[in-house]
């Protein structure tokens, strides 16, 4: 049975992650939510660091590890937030792919290549930790609409609205958000989620911000993303994972 | 015989300056290959994405490891007349030749990729690629080297050079020229 005034805690939460307010930044103007061109000099000037090389039993305990630290964060984020059962069954393919995916009703699978594409820990956190998320999100099943994004900015709305700014930094990030497709939403969604994941795991959050980074420089990323595209592109993801 | 005077050539001082440079800071912006020779960085971008909305560009640059990211690089003299140097790259391993432009001058040397400049004084531009190099300016300061690692620019071009008439404007313009400097000291190994 779900525990309504947890879920609520959650949805709040995440409500307040969304609107960019855990430093307390009140007072501040609120901000307009566009990759400017200051973003784009910061990603292309990151100093991003190379990979390790892990052999593939390196690459397999890496994993393990992080898996133990994020699943009690996940399980309990999953049981508030989806009627979905809170167990995902894992599976490790060899390849060079920097690439993980989420499939069936709880599968999870991930390249050899994502644990050797990445320099810190907090990296493939982030991207287990969004695989996690689609399935909590409910994403597979594409006749499901998502409502948990649609939930917080809501709850960011009702919550704050006596904070005239807060309440327009969430109307910025809702109505960006706004804008994407379908299944670009998703992904903005399993990324929230993800976030959350990690900062209960007490996971650094620059670390996986550089992994956002990472995506976005070696995957011949657009600055910004067209109308047939699935995922936001890179910049606009790590403008809505600053904002979150 | 051969082979005792090929022993005995090792022991010649053939590199009459050995020098091991630091990799030069840099602001992480524009790092191309020929540049990742030289500065702290684990890789380089080759090309970039360029998006356009309603004429507003932005660009992302892509990022290429390095496959084996040093934090120096070598300088070597080949000869003793300074003329000819030998540089490692800290990037990918391996060495470029260089050779020294422009007035001879004992407390500086112009130093520039040696294909590059043959590509130049014989104006060869067609059908070769042609991949400009960044300048090595290296200035000797009591017991250590400053060396200044430059974009290579049309500037340059007409102070060292005496062909001015040939259209340079391919390279990089004064205004938008990089420069990172670092050390170098002398290399006992």
């Amino acid at each position: 049975m779900v525990n309504l005034p947890l879920k609520i805690y959650y949805l709040a939460l995440l409500a307040i992650l969304s609107i960019g307010v855990v430093s307390g930044d009140e007072g501040k103007p609120s901000k307009n939510l566009e990759v400017t061109k200051e973003l784009l000099t910061e990603i292309n000037s990151y100093r991003l660091k190379k990979p390790i090389f892990r052999t593939k039993s390196e690459a397999k305990k890496l994993l393990e590890s992080v898996i133990e630290r994020i699943k009690p964060q996940a399980e309990a984020i999953c049981r508030e937030l989806s009627s979905s059962a809170c167990e995902w069954e894992l599976e490790v393919v060899s390849g060079n792919a920097f690439n993980a995916y989420a499939s069936g009703t709880n599968k999870i699978s991930f390249y050899t290549g994502l644990v050797r594409g990445v320099y810190y820990e907090e990296e493939l956190a982030f991207v287990v930790a969004h695989e996690i998320g689609h399935h909590i999100g409910n994403h597979i099943s594409k006749s499901k609409t998502s409502t948990i994004l649609g939930a917080l900015i809501g709850a960011a709305l009702a919550i704050e609205s006596d904070n005239p700014t807060i309440a327009a930094d969430a109307a910025n990030i809702g109505a960006y958000i706004g804008r994407f497709s379908f299944s670009r939403k998703q992904e903005i969604e399993a990324d929230s989620i993800s976030k959350i994941i990690l900062l209960n795991s007490g996971y650094d959050m620059e670390k996986a911000r550089a992994g956002l980074i990472r995506l976005t420089r070696t995957g011949l990323s657009p600055a910004t993303s067209s109308f047939l595209d699935s995922h936001p592109s890179g910049p606009e993801r790590v403008l809505i994972f600053d904002n979150l | 015989m051969l082979i005792g005077a090929i022993l005995f050539s090792s022991s010649i001082n053939l590199f009459a300056l050995s020098l091991k440079c630091e990799a030069a800071p840099n602001n992480g912006l524009d790092i191309y290959f020929s540049k990742a020779s030289f500065l702290q960085t684990d890789g380089y971008t080759n090309r970039s994405v360029k998006t356009c909305k309603r004429g507003d560009c932005s660009e992302v640059d892509n990022f290429k490891y390095c496959k084996n990211p040093q934090d120096h690089f070598i300088l070597k003299s080949f000869g003793n007349q300074e003329g000819i140097f030998i540089v490692s790259n800290r990037c990918n391993g391996g060495f470029k030749k260089y050779e020294a432009v422009g007035r001879t001058d004992p407390e500086e040397k112009i130093l520039m990729e040696e294909k590059m400049v043959y590509q130049m004084r014989n104006q060869i531009w067609n059908s070769i690629a042609f991949r400009p190099q960044p300048v090595l300016i290296l200035r000797k300061e009591d017991d250590k080297y400053n060396l200044n690692i430059e974009d290579f620019t049309e500037d340059l071009w007409q102070e060292e050079w005496d062909r001015e008439d040939i259209d340079v404007s391919y390279f990089v313009s004064a205004q938008e020229a990089m420069t990172y400097q670092t050390v170098c000291k002398i290399n006992n190994k």
